[in-house]
C-alpha cells in the first residue's frame, strides 16, 4: 500500500506516520499543506517552515503545498495537492494525524473519497490521555509552539516537554477543560525527535509572542540536524 | 490398517497451490498416508461411509501456549505487558501435573474442533509432547528461551535432552522456543542461532507484537525487531515469527528473502488490544509462507481455528479497507501453508498426502445451503469446531464423535474441576 503523509510536523501527524509505516504501508511522501494565514481552519500554521528539516530527518520525500488558509478555498487547494500527489506518487491513501476534529477529517475523506484515495487516520478518538503519555514513552519528542487557551503554563513553549511536563498539561485539561492532546487547536506542537527520525532536530533560536491574554506562539528562528545516540 | 472413506459429498483440496472442490469421491488411506482420492479401492481397507459429510485437510494451529486452559477467563481485560506479568505470577508455581492437565484439556479441544496438529511454547514441553501423542495429534514443540524467568544454559540442556527423546517421533517434531526480543538478551539470540545450525531446527518467536516492543528495540538497537533480529542472523527459513502487529514495509522485504515463515494470531491481538493487524495481502503477494495461530487459551480464549479462519480475514478487512483477503487465503493459511511451516506432505487431499484430514457433518445448519461457490465460504465465516465429526491424523482416526464426544466431555469436566483447585489460590 503506497501512502501519502499528510504532515504538519506535529506530533499527531509525525506519530500517524510511524502508525503506518509500522503497518507495513510505503510512505512514499509527506504532504505539507501552508496557509498563507495563521487562522487556517484545515491547517497548523506555525513554524511549518521548518518542516523540511523533520523530512530530511526522516528521510521521506516532501511536497509543501500553498493555500490560501481561507475556510472552503482550502479545501480546493487540498483537492489539488492531494490529486498531484496521486498522480505524481500512485498513492491509494492518505495518513493522517486526526484525532477527534470532525471537521477535519471529514472534509480530508470526503475530498480523498472523490478521487479514489482512502483515507487512514489511525489516532481517531484514541484515548487522549494515554496518547500523550505513549508519545513520550515512545520516543516521540516535542515541543510546545503555540496556546491558545486558558489554562497551559506558557513556560512551556519552545520546551521539549518532560514527562512532568506531560503531566502538567494533562492535570490543566481536566482543570480547565481543553483536549490534553491538544486537538481543538488548544495548542500545536513541533517534533524534534521520533523513533524513525535518521538525526535530531535542535532548535537553537526562537522567540515567544504573545497574542492575546491567552493566545502566545513561539516562533522557531533557526535549527540544526544533530546525530542520535543509542541510548540502552 | 487403512481406510476407506466412501462416497464423500465433497473433498477440498490443494492442487497446485489451487483450491479445487471434489464431488462424490472416495478417499483410501494406508499407512498413514492418502493412497487414492477418486475411486474406490477394493481390498484391505475397513469402510468408513462418509456421505453426507464435507472433507477437508486438517488444521494447523501454527501457535499456541496449551497449557494457558489453566488461565482461561482468568485475567481478560488487560493489555499485554499487565495481562503477562500477570500469567508469570501462576505460572512460576506451575507443576508438570497441572501442565499436563492443561495441556490435555486443550488437546481435546483441538482435536474435537478440527485441528491435527498445532506449535506449542511453554514449560515442560515433554509432558505436552507425551499428551499430544497420546491422544494421535501432530505436535511441533520445544523448550523455551526467556531469560528473565530461566537461564538460558538450563534451556539448552532441556533442549538436547528433548530432542535426543523426541526426534525421531513420528508427529513430535523439536523446535527451539525464544519468546521474544525483550526478554531474552543478545548473547542468548547468538547462542539460539548456532544451536538451531547445530540441531537443524527451526525457531519460534514473537516479534513485533506491539507498539512498545518495536520503539523499545529502535532506542536501544537503532533498528526495528525483525532488522535486529536479522543482524543477529536470526531471520531465515527456519525462522517462524509470530504476530508481526506492527512491522515496517523494509521488514516484510527482509521476511520475504529469507524465506521465513510468519504466523498470524488475530484473535489474541485484538483481544490484548496490542492494534497488531499484520499485512497478510502484503505478506502473501511476496510469497511468504502466512499460518494462522489462536495463540494460548488465556488471551483467545477459544482455540477453534474456525472461528481464527474467520476472524483473520475480518480483521484484515476491517483494518485494510478492502477485500483482497478471501476465505480462500485464510483455508490456505490454516492448512496448506499449516503443513508447510511443520514439514510432512499435508494439507492437501491426494495421493502421497500425509493422512491428516477432518470430517464436517453436512447436516448442520450452519453449512446450510450448501453448493460448490459456497462451500468454502461456509467453512470458513459459518462452520465452528462442534461441526467436526471425525478427525483423522497419520491415518488414525483421534476423534470419532459418535465414539468419543461423551468420554471427552467427561474427561474435559473433570480436568477442569482440578485446575479450579490449583488457581483458587491466586483469584
Amino acid at each position: 500500500m503506497r501512502v501519502c503523509s499528510l504532515f504538519s510536523g506535529g506530533k499527531d501527524s509525525t506519530y500517524a506516520l510511524h502508525w503506518a509505516v509500522l503497518k507495513g504501508f510505503s510512505v512514499t511522501c509527506l504532504l505539507t499543506l501552508r496557509p498563507r494565514r495563521a487562522d487556517s481552519w484545515m491547517f497548523h500554521y506555525p513554524n511549518i517552515e521548518w518542516t523540511s528539516y523533520q523530512a530530511k530527518a526522516l528521510g521521506v520525500f516532501q511536497v509543501i503545498y500553498e493555500t490560501s488558509g481561507v475556510k472552503d478555498l482550502e479545501l480546493e487547494d487540498l483537492r489539488k495537492a492531494f490529486n498531484e500527489v496521486k498522480k505524481k506518487f500512485g498513492i491509494s491513501g492518505i495518513v493522517t494525524g486526526a484525532l477527534l476534529s470532525d471537521y477535519q477529517r471529514m472534509m480530508i475523506n470526503i475530498i480523498a473519497h472523490e478521487l479514489g484515495l482512502r483515507v487512514y487516520s489511525p489516532l481517531w478518538r484514541k484515548n487522549q490521555v494515554n496518547y500523550l503519555r505513549d508519545l513520550y514513552r515512545h520516543g516521540f519528542k516535542f515541543v510546545l509552539t503555540s496556546i491558545s487557551t486558558m489554562g497551559i503554563n506558557p513556560k512551556l513553549l519552545g520546551k521539549v516537554l518532560t514527562p512532568s511536563d506531560i503531566e502538567e498539561l494533562i492535570s490543566a485539561a481536566l482543570k480547565f477543560g481543553f483536549n490534553p492532546a491538544l486537538e481543538g487547536g488548544e495548542g500545536e506542537t513541533f517534533v524534534v525527535d521520533a523513533p524513525l527520525f535518521r538525526e535530531r532536530i535542535v532548535i537553537d533560536d526562537g522567540e515567544v509572542n504573545r497574542l492575546d491574554q491567552y493566545s502566545w506562539v513561539y516562533i522557531i528562528k533557526s535549527i540544526h540536524l544533530e546525530p542520535k545516540v543509542l541510548v540502552e | 490398517m487403512g481406510y476407506l472413506l466412501k462416497n464423500c459429498d465433497f473433498v477440498l483440496t490443494w492442487i497446485n497451490d489451487e483450491l479445487r472442490i471434489l464431488r462424490d469421491v472416495d478417499i483410501a488411506i494406508d499407512n498413514g498416508l492418502i493412497i487414492s482420492v477418486g475411486k474406490a479401492i477394493e481390498g484391505h481397507l475397513e469402510e468408513i461411509n462418509c456421505s453426507n459429510h464435507v472433507v477437508i485437510p486438517g488444521l494447523v494451529n501454527a501457535h499456541t501456549h496449551t497449557p494457558m486452559s489453566l488461565l482461561r477467563g482468568f485475567y481478560d481485560d488487560a493489555e499485554l505487558m499487565t495481562w503477562l506479568n500477570k500469567m508469570w505470577i501462576v505460572e512460576n508455581e506451575l507443576t508438570r501435573d497441572i501442565v499436563s492437565l492443561s495441556s490435555e484439556l486443550s488437546i481435546i479441544e483441538m482435536i474435537m474442533s478440527g485441528t491435527t496438529a498445532f506449535i506449542d511454547m511453554y514449560h515442560y514441553p515433554d509432558v505436552v509432547a507425551d499428551i499430544a501423542s497420546r491422544y494421535g495429534l501432530r505436535a511441533a514443540l520445544g523448550p523455551t528461551f526467556i531469560d528473565i524467568l530461566k537461564s538460558p544454559t538450563l534451556v539448552e540442556n532441556e533442549l538436547r535432552n528433548f530432542m535426543s527423546r523426541y526426534g525421531n517421533s513420528s508427529l513430535v517434531r523439536p523446535i527451539i522456543n525464544v519468546h521474544s526480543i525483550y526478554t531474552v538478551g543478545k548473547d542468548t539470540l547468538l547462542r539460539i542461532r548456532d544451536l538451531s545450525h547445530e540441531l537443524d531446527l527451526p525457531i519460534q518467536i514473537h516479534v513485533s507484537e506491539t507498539r512498545d516492543e518495536v520503539y523499545e528495540a529502535k532506542r536501544k538497537y537503532g533498528v526495528f525487531p525483525v532488522e535486529y533480529l536479522n543482524s543477529l542472523g536470526l531471520i531465515s527459513s527456519k525462522s517462524q515469527l509470530i504476530h508481526l502487529g506492527w512491522v515496517t514495509s523494509w521488514e516484510l522485504s527482509i521476511i520475504a528473502k529469507a524465506n521465513a515463515r510468519v504466523t498470524h494470531a488475530p484473535t489474541s491481538n485484538m483481544k490484548l488490544a496490542t492494534a497488531g493487524h499484520f499485512p497478510m495481502r502484503e505478506l502473501m503477494e511476496m510469497g511468504v509462507i502466512v499460518t494462522l495461530g489462536t495463540d494460548g487459551p488465556a488471551s483467545n480464549n477459544s482455540l477453534d481455528m474456525f472461528r481464527e479462519m474467520k476472524m483473520a480475514v475480518l480483521l484484515q478487512r476491517h483494518s485494510y479497507w478492502d477485500v483482497s483477503i478471501k476465505a480462500m487465503h485464510a483455508f490456505r493459511a490454516a492448512t496448506v501453508n499449516g503443513y508447510r511451516l511443520l514439514g510432512p506432505r499435508g494439507g492437501c487431499l491426494g495421493n502421497g498426502c500425509v493422512a491428516d484430514l477432518v470430517l464436517l457433518d453436512l447436516g448442520s445448519p450452519r453449512l446450510q445451503p450448501i453448493r460448490d461457490d459456497n462451500i468454502l465460504s461456509n467453512i470458513v465465516y459459518s462452520a465452528d469446531g462442534s461441526d467436526v465429526d471425525i478427525v483423522i491424523v497419520n491415518g488414525r482416526i483421534i476423534y470419532d464423535k459418535s465414539r468419543d464426544y461423551q468420554v471427552l466431555r467427561e474427561r474435559a469436566r473433570r480436568i477442569g474441576e482440578r485446575l479450579n483447585d490449583f488457581t483458587r489460590k491466586f483469584l
